[in-house]
């Protein structure tokens, strides 16, 4: 693992040596999660207490943050390493209780561009990427307490740090740019074939009776805007 | 592509999200589910909830229950004292479970768990706490706390026998059976160490034990299983449940006969044992087998009221040396004028109390608390009593589930649906750890519900 970490940053150097044009870019935007595991573990913590005026909020709307510096080879090609960030929390809101439940995932990756169209097309500003992210996933519960209950106010009931990694697919559309500045609006879409939370099930429901699977996949699709700053 | 198709695609990908928001359901979908009846057996914190639940999926529910009331091993009692007296389930184990959630959402009070136990020990009445850094309290404290967590790694041996073996003084046996069998609803010769271990290793529920001070659990059941209350049909005796033909017939003593597709069992382990519920065909010679292995048996709570409180007022629990291994305060946090001790005793201990009747059973008790505490201050202030012996319950015949010797997979081979028609629920069918609770009860329902809607959808 560590070779092969080795081995990519002597690539990202050489690559980005070799580059014509730098650039340092912000992402921004919404984020839209699907993973049929862990809504299933929501729809039954749901179903299991029909007492609640409120359901709790399945985990797929959240906001995407990214920060990358790319390195333009020709007019085509370009490549990118870049850091993401993901926030896709679940807030169950009810009179007597709160509960939250706040994923993030913090990932590396490396992106390739590529740009089809030439400088006469009416397409010429999209652009196209395929990248792989690996990085945490990190999972925090929380509860308000109730005001008769014994406990503190908002107690951290539960923390989980796993491995995850991702392929991400990506068209980005340029509507302004100057020599030294372009904005973008992009689309993405993910892949995340093993996303995990630690006992998720047993901790959130309490129990796993039901023998629900704290695994399995899970799907992203954003979109927002990103600012890059050109040297 | 043109511009405008562009333009187009852009927009959709713009308002997808929002589609696919709206398309994706919280809760569990029940569209296939109407329309499919469904009989429960047992109207206790399983049945009543696997009811409420199947009713919310669209399911007609019919509830036959062979007692005179609702709730099955809770129950209330009124008048006795100024607040309601658990005569069955009492405390709730742990803060992370559907029943605390339940209790939360009732806005019920919960009493205040800083108390103090004690222990008669040396034939004087001792703080538990201050006893501590005694050898043999440190050793038996030590011991509790590998079986606490999970770490105990004797095979699957009786405690008695276990505690024995291993030169535990006897001045802490009566300690330690009250902390392991009669806690666990037998006593330390019956109750599998191996058992009570794996059941702590797979515990999920967090460690809050706590009793409810604003109410009763079954006004919380109430609540929580509204719809269905008043469906329930009591004095419903089922003595026969033919699961032979498409459809599952269930006949009651009174010449009743219900059909379903399908049937939740959730009456508790001694009627199974002595198959009262006549299956027809018989169950599997496994599912028989298995649920012979699971232990339940004597057990009672005997509610002592006095004229005066001559304990401490922060008691929580006082350990005996006698046949009662525990007594508790039974209003501390709960009441200002608490003078209620409750005498918590299963297994042989039990036995032998009932052995000797009511009246020299009573005078045993208050001769136990009056050693303790002297000057035959229990039987000379003793103002009313109310004994609830589980065992003489006849459509119940124990107080809970405990993890016997040889027990090994017995409650998966029990909670195992059979043909997609007969369902198993009930504390003694919780396969994760958590029998013997009332959220324990509550899961195993929502585990046949899961079941049940699960078949539907094949």
């Amino acid at each position: 693992m560590k070779k092969l970490g080795f081995l990519i940053s002597c690539l990202v150097l050489q690559l980005a040596g070799q580059a014509q044009r730098h650039a340092l870019s912000l992402d921004a935007g919404y984020l839209y999660v699907y993973s049929p595991a862990f809504d299933k573990i929501i729809q039954y913590y749901n179903f299991s207490r029909p007492w609640q005026s409120k359901e709790q909020a399945l985990l797929q709307n959240g906001v995407r943050g990214a920060l990358a510096y790319s390195y333009q080879f020709n007019r085509r090609w370009a490549g990118a390493t870049a850091f993401d960030f993901m926030y896709f929390p679940s807030v169950g809101r009810n009179e007597t209780q709160r509960i939250s439940i706040h994923p993030k995932a913090y990932t590396l990756g490396l992106q390739c561009y590529y740009s089809p169209f030439d400088s006469t097309s009416s397409f010429k500003r999209l652009r196209f990427s395929a990248g792989v992210f690996a990085g945490l996933l990190s999972t925090h519960l929380r509860e308000d307490k109730a005001p008769l209950w014994l406990d503190e106010d908002e107690e951290e009931k539960y923390k989980s740090n796993t491995f995850t990694y991702s392929f991400q697919l990506q068209m980005d559309y340029r509507f302004w740019q100057t020599s030294k500045h372009a904005t973008d609006a992009f689309v993405k879409f993910g892949f995340w074939p093993q996303v995990e939370i630690d006992d998720f099930a047993e901790t959130f429901i309490g129990t796993n009776i039901y023998n629900l699977e704290n695994e399995g996949v899970m799907w992203t699709f954003s979109l927002g805007l990103r600012h890059s700053l050109r040297f | 592509m043109k511009r405008r198709d562009f333009l187009l695609t852009s927009t959709a990908l713009f308002l997808s999200p929002v589609f696919l928001t709206a398309c994706r359901k919280r809760n569990l979908n029940s569209k296939n589910f109407k329309s499919t009846k469904v009989i429960v057996i047992g109207a206790g914190a399983a049945g009543m909830y696997c009811a409420q639940l199947l009713h919310k999926a669209g399911c007609e529910v019919i509830i036959l229950e062979a007692g005179a009331q609702i709730g099955g091993r809770i129950r209330k009692l009124e008048g006795f004292s100024d607040f309601p007296i658990e005569l069955g389930a009492e405390e709730i184990h742990g803060e992370r479970s559907a029943y605390y959630n339940l209790v939360k959402s009732t806005n019920t009070a919960i009493a205040d768990g800083d108390t103090k136990d004690f222990i008669y020990l040396d034939n004087a009445l001792q703080d538990l706490e201050v006893v501590a850094n005694d050898a043999d309290v440190k050793a038996a404290e030590a011991f509790l706390d590998t079986l606490e967590e999970g770490n105990y790694k004797g095979g699957d041996v009786d405690a008695e026998g276990y505690i024995s073996a291993n030169g535990f003084s006897t001045r802490v046996r009566p300690y330690l059976n009250a902390r392991i069998g009669n806690e666990h609803g037998t006593s330390n010769d019956r109750i599998s160490l191996q058992g009570v271990n794996i059941e702590n290793e797979l515990w999920t529920a967090g460690n809050t034990n706590a009793l409810l001070k604003g109410g009763a659990h079954i006004d919380v059941l109430q609540k929580a299983c509204a719809d269905v209350w008043a469906k329930v049909q009591l004095n419903a005796v089922v003595n026969q449940i033919n699961y032979a033909g498409g459809e599952v017939e269930v006949k009651t003593t009174a010449n009743q006969t219900f059909t379903a597709a399908k049937v939740v069992v959730t009456v508790p382990i001694p009627l199974l044992k002595t198959n009262s519920l006549g299956f027809n065909p018989s169950l599997p010679s496994a599912k028989s087998e298995a649920i012979q292995k699971i232990g339940m048996g004597a057990g009672m709570k005997v509610i002592l009221k006095f004229s005066q409180r001559f304990w401490d007022a922060s008691t929580g629990s006082i350990f005996g040396t006698g046949l009662v291994p525990e007594f508790w305060s039974t209003g501390t946090g709960r009441s200002a004028n608490n003078n209620c001790l409750t005498a918590f005793v299963h297994g042989k201990n039990a036995e032998q109390l009932v052995a000797m009747g009511n009246a020299a059973m009573l005078s045993k008790i208050l001769s136990e608390l009056d050693a303790m505490f002297g000057n035959a201050v229990a039987t000379s202030s003793l103002t009313d009593h109310y004994i609830m012996n589980w065992q003489n319950e006849t459509f119940v015949k124990g107080t809970y589930s405990y993890p016997s010797v040889g027990e090994g997979n017995a409650r998966e081979v029990l909670a195992a649906p059979l043909d997609n028609k007969l369902y198993f629920a009930g504390e003694a069918t919780h396969t994760k750890g958590h029998f013997a609770s009332i959220h324990g009860a509550m899961e195993t329902g929502l585990r046949a519900v899961k079941e049940i809607l699960e078949s539907l959808e094949k």
